[in-house]
């Protein structure tokens, strides 16, 4: 149980829900800088021990603040740790909006966990297999995704990785976009080309962006300047 | 850690840091340093409810202890994504319009000059904005979605953070006829953590943050319309925004606070 956050929910709605005002949204903001002031550490709300039995305690608006809470200023030490996958898992398919989904998947590879995880992937220059990245949501859905459409071919997986390959490209950090190119990877060798994601990636990024396409593995020949 | 991706073309993303390269911080200065010397502390104001002021009262907050701290709002009603939204001190009252307690916070000066600019306010930075958005891969959904608050702060905190934008200038785009007007410039500054995203919780940019002027007026929306109504005033004419700027500015040097009864 996410006690903390349970005793903040009406709080936190006040900053995080987008149908309370703007004078609602700065009063709560005021308010919490307040406690803030009194020695109320708010980023500690971040719900790390919250199970998939608490998703419907809180809306979701409430659970993307608590994440974002993490992305404090440099001079604050990172406290916060990312909730288990099956909690985020839950929280990702409780989101009916697919604009839901992308600022749920955003709180979560930017959270300064995963951030701090995929550092060692920032530069690089071509995709790393799913198996081979940090163990952080969503690899393992991706893997499954990936898997499901090897052996059955579903159209249910093949939209499912179409839309979440979106949300990373257009999260664009180097984690998403790690993540992004081991997906692309794991897709099956002999239908890629024909994979909606793959067809839209080489649309909007091969001629654009070369560097961002070798990183995905998008490039159809070898850099020879490589 | 390396920014976010702009996902535009290099031609795209050449015209964009064209736009914030022309534009220093110099140039705003003078409106930092209103009511005052060239040499004064560049100051900010944020306006926030006064029920949550008293800690920012000068003669409460102890003596070598740590300072209070305004907080970076996340409200996706506001146009230009997560930040503090201040006006420099020449706009003195320009933004009471969201709280009546006006908290003066202190800029860095070796840090503001070197912060890349979004100057809001140009129709051709404002084209620039739009192109670049139209241009994002998910364009079709954050614009088909009926969260249009939640998918226009996404937008402007992605670009803010492609192009590590410190500072967005723009006009206000909400009214009030003595307190805000239209061609006032407000700004929203931004706080980064230690991976280059725009962070929450407590500023460290805005710094010793003091409650300075008290505003007796309270304001409230004109049905859903951008306009907020004053409901007291005016009881008089407003002193001039150079006359407000200087006693403000003295207020937060002495430790002391403005009531304004206009």
């Amino acid at each position: 149980m996410i006690v903390d956050l349970l005793l903040a929910a009406d709080l936190i709605d006040a900053v995080a829900n987008p149908s309370r005002t703007i004078e609602e949204h700065e009063a709560g903001a005021a308010r919490l800088a307040t406690l803030a002031i009194h020695g109320v550490g708010t980023e500690l709300l971040a719900p790390e021990d919250a199970k998939t039995t608490d998703i419907d305690l809180l809306s979701g608006h409430v659970c993307r603040w608590a994440l974002n809470e993490a992305k404090q200023t440099s001079d604050r030490e990172l406290k916060s740790h990312l909730p288990q996958q099956e909690f985020l898992q839950g929280l990702f398919f409780s989101e009916t909006d697919r604009i839901g989904r992308l600022l749920l998947t955003e709180a979560i590879v930017t959270h300064p966990d995963t951030e701090q995880k995929f550092e060692q992937f920032a530069e690089i220059r071509n995709p790393v297999p799913l198996e081979q990245l940090p163990n952080v949501w969503p690899r393992d859905y991706l893997l499954s995704l990936s898997s499901a459409e090897e052996s059955e071919g579903t159209s249910h997986s093949e939209r499912d990785v179409a839309e979440l390959g979106m949300i990373l490209l257009q999260i664009a950090t180097p984690a998403a976009l790690t993540l992004l190119g081991g997906t692309v990877m794991a897709l099956s060798h002999r239908r890629r080309e024909e994979h909606p994601l793959v067809q839209f990636l080489r649309t909007f990024v091969v001629g654009q962006d070369e560097g961002l396409a070798r990183r995905l593995g998008l490039r159809s020949e070898p850099d020879r300047f490589a | 850690m390396p920014y976010r991706l702009a996902l535009v073309s290099p031609s795209l993303v050449n015209a964009i840091e064209d736009g914030i390269s022309k534009v220093a911080a110099s140039q705003f200065e003078p409106q930092w340093t209103a009511g005052g010397k060239k040499t004064d502390p560049w100051l900010v104001i944020k306006y926030i409810p006064t029920k949550y002021c008293r800690d920012f009262r000068p003669n409460i907050i102890p003596a070598g202890g740590p300072s209070p701290r305004l907080r970076i709002s996340d409200s996706p009603g506001f146009t230009w994504g997560t930040g503090n939204y201040v006006v420099p001190l020449a706009y003195p009252v320009s933004t009471a319009i969201y709280g009546r307690a006006g908290v003066v916070a202190t800029l860095d000066q070796n840090q503001t000059r070197r912060w890349r600019i979004f100057d809001a306010r140009l129709p051709a930075n404002q084209n620039l904005y739009v192109q670049w958005s139209i241009a994002q891969p998910a364009f079709r959904w954050l614009t088909l979605t009926c969260h249009a608050n939640l998918a226009n702060q996404f937008l402007r905190n992605a670009f803010r953070e492609a192009f590590r934008i410190d500072c967005v200038v723009f006009h206000p785009d909400q009214r009030n006829a003595y307190y805000t007007k239209t061609n006032d410039d407000w700004m929203c500054i931004s706080d980064w953590n230690r991976y280059n995203r725009l962070a929450r919780g407590s500023s460290a940019v805005l710094q010793t943050p003091r409650l300075a002027i008290l505003v007796s007026e309270e304001f409230t929306p004109i049905g859903a319309d951008v306009r907020r109504r004053t409901m007291i005033g005016p009881l008089s004419a407003m002193p001039t925004n150079a006359a407000l700027a200087s006693a403000i500015r003295n207020a937060a040097t002495s430790g002391t606070i403005v009531e304004l009864t206009a």
